[in-house]
């Protein structure tokens, strides 16, 4: 009896182990499965960060172009990344390993160049409301082309606007107030391209300002609070930098500028002063998303172009500003200014 | 008389423990076939998940213009390179659909619910009616602020919703009735090309 017993339990306890064993065998497969749909979405995402990090990379060190990186580690995973063709497009491989999936992203870039668009006058007021018309004549504005040492080119043609103006309003409210009608030299018949004195012109080129300057900020090289420190480099003609000023919420001052060169696209939102000293090759965008005060004192040279955007645009003018627009340093700085980053063209994934 | 007792108890108990080790058996065989039913369950509904997960992907590669074609319910249809760089085919861009047929097609499983899932490439069927369990499916359209949509232009996001169930139900040996295990699978997508 005690042996049957015996045999009896010990079979039942091995039917019931295979049984267990079984069970444990597909919860182990449907467990698997799972983690294998992981796996693989976790190397499809290393390998598409691969492909992000290194247009990034490739971005800030062009001479990366035509290379393949060594094995990067990431996310418990790795990855290896090819750059391959011709700048300013490129066509990124990104291979990346997990676990044991690998997963293979294939995009497609073009590197895109910094968009702005063309100056309408020396100075270009966009605005609702021109405060204080009668300020803007006292500065020296010359819608004239110029060189990039502030001479007249030639005949000082394709001139622009002393000053252009969103409106018919705007434009007689400044030729009303004018003290210093020859201070304001431009373009005075856009069919004949003659150029002459009150030089005020109708030019709305029907451009939001605030895309301008949101895309001009989210490209921006270097961005300063309030004011530009003393020191700071504001770019060459060679090298121009595009400088983004911000007025912090709390700020109730406008935002100083002087003693200080540079070059390229000169962001500034908020109330602004030049405050002398001041001397800039390329486009000044004096941005706020309300009343904007506008003020100059000393001595400021722009060669370039200056666009003053605001609900309202108060002037405040001493001293000398003088503001020469200029084809061929607008051009330049175009040219040579780096590039906005890559737009992705198509992306296998 | 004592004897007799013996043979009539020991009968009993031999009995009984003949019924457990039956009912012991019987439970193991119904456990385990519902085990595998459920096993291939799932293993179904991540291959029609990869299936729908690696086409979507692709939408708009290579091809300027409108990609999506059709955006209906348990429709979609496409265009898009399914090749990438280096691959024979790479360059032409191919016609993807995706749609349902109901559950007569489905006609060699017993589960009376599955539908079949259509894959159309190049207007070719290539999935040849494998049903997988597939009882429901459904696709959801938004644009790039997650809003449903129905315009074709805007479809930025696709969400996707499986449910699956066993293709061969088991009946349950304690209600006697078929078994009702599913899951349901969802996963939106956002087509990089488009």
């Amino acid at each position: 009896m005690g042996k049957g017993s015996l045999v009896i339990v010990l079979g039942l306890s091995i039917i019931v182990a295979f049984f267990i064993l079984k069970l444990n065998a597909n919860s182990k497969e449907n467990l698997s499965t799972t983690i294998n749909m992981f796996e693989k979405t976790q190397a499809r995402l290393i390998a598409n960060t691969g492909v992000e990090i290194y247009l990034e990379k490739l971005y800030a060190d062009p001479t990366l172009i035509n290379t393949t990186s060594s094995k990067q580690n990431l996310f418990n995973g790795s990855y290896i990344v090819n750059l391959s063709g011709t700048l300013p497009d490129v066509r990124v491989t990104s291979t990346a390993s997990f676990e044991d999936v690998t997963h293979t992203s294939v995009a497609d870039a073009h590197l895109e160049p910094i968009s702005f668009p063309n100056m309408p006058g020396g100075l270009y007021v966009s605005s609702e409301a021109v405060v204080t018309a009668k300020e803007v004549g006292d500065m020296n504005i010359d819608g004239s082309n110029h060189n990039p040492v502030g001479s007249i080119e030639g005949t000082g043609k394709p001139a622009v606007w002393g000053i252009g103006v969103d409106s018919d309003a705007d434009r007689n409210a400044i030729l009303n107030a004018l003290r210093k009608p020859g201070n304001v030299k431009g373009l005075i018949n856009s069919s004949t391209g003659d150029i002459g004195y009150p030089s005020v012109g109708v030019t709305s080129i029907g451009v939001d300002w605030a895309k301008i300057y949101q895309y001009l900020s989210n490209a921006a090289d270097q961005t300063f609070i309030n004011d530009i420190p003393n020191g700071a480099d504001l770019g060459t003609l060679a090298n121009p930098k595009i400088t983004l000023v911000n007025a912090d919420a709390n700020y109730n001052k406008s935002i100083m500028i002087n003693n200080g060169e540079g070059a390229g696209i000169l962001v500034v939102n908020g109330n602004v002063k030049f405050a002398g000293g001041f001397i800039y090759k390329g486009i000044i965008l004096c941005y706020k998303n309300s009343d904007l005060t506008y003020e100059s004192t000393g001595n400021n040279l722009v060669i370039g172009g200056i666009i003053a955007a605001g609900k309202s645009v108060n002037f405040k003018l001493s001293g000398t500003m003088d503001v020469l627009y200029s084809l061929e340093v607008i051009n330049t700085v175009k040219a040579n200014l780096k590039s906005n980053g890559f737009t992705i063209l198509s992306w296998y994934e | 008389m004592g004897v007799i007792l013996d043979i009539l108890g020991s009968t009993f108990i031999g009995g009984l423990i003949m019924f457990l080790v039956i009912n012991l058996n019987l439970f193991m065989s119904n456990a385990g076939y519902s085990s595998d039913n459920e096993l291939r369950m799932q293993q179904n509904a991540k291959t029609l998940a990869e299936i729908l997960n690696y086409d979507l992907r692709k939408i708009g590669y290579n091809y300027n213009g409108t990609a999506i074609l059709a955006a209906e319910k348990e429709r979609v249809k496409f265009l898009g390179d399914l090749q990438r760089p280096g691959e024979a085919g790479y360059g032409i861009v191919d016609t993807i659909e995706y749609s349902i047929k109901d559950s007569t097609y489905a006609a060699e499983t017993s589960n009376c619910r599955d539908i079949i899932l259509v894959r159309k490439l190049n207007n070719q069927d290539c999935l040849d009616k494998a049903s997988l369990g597939l009882v429901r499916l459904n696709f959801s359209y938004m644009d790039s602020l997650s809003t449903i949509t129905t315009d074709l232009s805007k479809i930025k996001y696709i969400k996707t919703e499986l449910w699956v169930e066993p293709i061969d139900p088991n009946n349950n040996i304690i209600t006697g009735k078929k078994d009702s295990v599913f899951t349901y699978w969802e996963f939106t997508i956002y087509p990089r090309n488009i």
